[in-house]
């Protein structure tokens, strides 16, 4: 049990990496990892919404639209629970924590239409996860996530020193990264 | 801007895609073959225009203060009608790309016009401006996958999305010097980063030629 | 009454999403944190309020 989670962790963390082999969460995998501060803070947040989101729309989908057999009107559930969950944290942190709010709540807004958000809420549908299965799900994908961001956070910095060609500048070379960092990633592809 | 411009600006010059950068999920993951990605592009084009539409239309009576979460109910709406619709008649696509589908509610280029576009202008103007942008981005899937599926795999075929009977299939490079690294992740990346750095040289260019032009 | 369900459903999640927002968009940032933002420059839409030079084509159409 414990061993079958833990190498779903790793599948959907690494090897099925949501950046590098899915192409989910592009936009602020391109925007938001010129600076490791940020790209800390979104990856936080987007763990953060992540599971609130796949938790709240896993029992929706299961109390709710199953039992009144309502299961087609999954993906505007999915994305409006999404939205008003971030809505209301966002609210929250304003309100109560503004050191919070600096580290992680401005990048709340960029995460409402994150299609990585909505991919898990609807493949812990799809796959038939049960309740561990679903929260291990929604932790490694933005934990993936997280990780892609940072790394490539890192090497954008130094990056900045580069002698790119003027037509490569801002996102194509940044794209030219990732594709060498999908070439590593799918080199791990034998772990589990 | 006049229509006729307003229509072709996101073919090449704002191609939402390689210019704009909207939309870069799909248009990596779905590239791998031609018939995936036309119908992306066709579900697109259909999504965009009728949430352009709608939301042109109820542009005077929607409050201002909740336009976003209106406008994502419209799109959520087209998105899973638009789903269905393929998942019944076209079911060898959606069983390929059902996801991406999926995703469009999600997709910048749909709520970006929704909000740029539809939101300011008229029902007619708004339509045509769903078509343009909805070819500009067809037009990008079909360049990308036509060069992924070639270097790739070294066949560029496309088959009946109703009966999966193959209309075409050409060889055009030996099986022995394919390079397969191309239908992966990888020359999803590669490709985009390449089209998209030639789109800025066209585009300096131009613009180095009206500028000489102006000083003369 | 089963027909009618959806559509409370419906109304009722976009109710608490519109409230969210309003809600949301009405609670000040707090103090210091006026002039935060993400600085996203994932696509090139400029009327974007987190695009790095927002605040140079603000009102301007794109």
């Amino acid at each position: 049990m414990l061993g079958n989670l833990f190498s779903l962790f790793l599948t959907a963390c690494i090897i099925d990496n949501i950046i590098l082999s899915k192409f989910f969460g592009m936009c602020p995998f391109l925007g938001v990892s010129k600076k490791v501060s940020s790209a800390v803070g979104m990856g936080l947040a987007v763990i953060f919404v992540i599971v609130g989101a796949s938790i709240l729309t896993y029992g929706l989908y299961y109390l709710v639209l199953v039992p009144l057999e309502l299961e087609y009107m999954d993906l505007i559930t999915f994305i409006l629970v999404i939205a008003a969950f971030v809505q209301f944290v966002e609210m929250f942190i304003k309100k109560n924590s503004p050191s919070l709010y600096k580290s992680l709540g401005i990048y709340l807004p960029l995460i409402t239409t994150n299609c990585a958000v909505l991919y898990v809420a609807q493949q812990n549908i799809a796959n038939g996860y049960n309740f561990a299965e679903m929260l291990v799900y929604s932790v490694a994908v933005p934990a993936g996530f997280t990780l892609t961001l940072c790394i490539m956070a890192t090497i954008r910095e130094r990056l900045e020193f580069a002698n790119t060609p003027e037509s490569y500048k801002g996102n194509p070379i940044t794209l030219v990264v990732a594709a060498l960092m999908a070439i590593a990633f799918t080199g791990l592809a034998g772990l589990v | 801007m006049n229509r006729k411009e307003n229509f072709f600006a996101g073919f090449i010059r704002e191609n939402p895609v390689f210019g704009l950068y909207l939309g870069l999920c799909s248009t990596l993951a779905i590239t791998t073959s031609l018939n995936n990605a036309i119908g992306m592009g066709l579900s697109v084009i259909v999504v965009l225009t009728a949430s352009n539409i709608i939301i042109s239309a109820i542009r005077k009576i929607t409050p201002d203060e909740i336009r976003i979460p209106v406008y994502i109910v419209v799109i959520a709406t087209l998105v899973k009608i638009t789903g269905m619709l393929l998942q019944a008649y076209f079911d060898s696509i959606y069983s390929a790309i059902g996801v991406y589908i999926d995703l469009i509610v999600v997709n910048c280029i749909i709520l970006g016009r929704a909000e740029a576009f539809a939101s300011k202008n008229g029902i007619f103007d708004s339509a045509l401006d769903g078509i343009g942008m909805g070819l500009g981005y067809t037009l990008a899937l079909i360049v990308m996958s036509v060069i992924r599926q070639i270097l790739g795999s070294g066949i560029l075929s496309f088959a009946n999305p109703m009966t999966n009977e193959m209309i075409f299939s050409l060889r055009i490079i030996p099986e022995s010097f394919t390079i397969s690294m191309f239908t992966t992740p990888t020359g999803g990346f590669l490709t985009f980063a390449v089209l998209a750095a030639a789109l800025t040289v066209y585009k300096n260019s131009k613009a180095a030629k009206l500028q000489k032009k102006e000083a003369k | 009454m089963k027909e009618l369900a959806p559509f409370l459903y419906i109304v009722g999640l976009g109710c608490l999403y519109g409230v969210g927002y309003y809600l949301n968009h009405k609670t000040p940032v707090p103090k210091g944190c006026e002039n935060l933002k993400a600085d996203c420059e994932g696509c090139k839409i400029t009327s974007c309020e987190n695009h790095p030079i927002y605040d140079l084509s603000k009102g301007e159409k794109i």
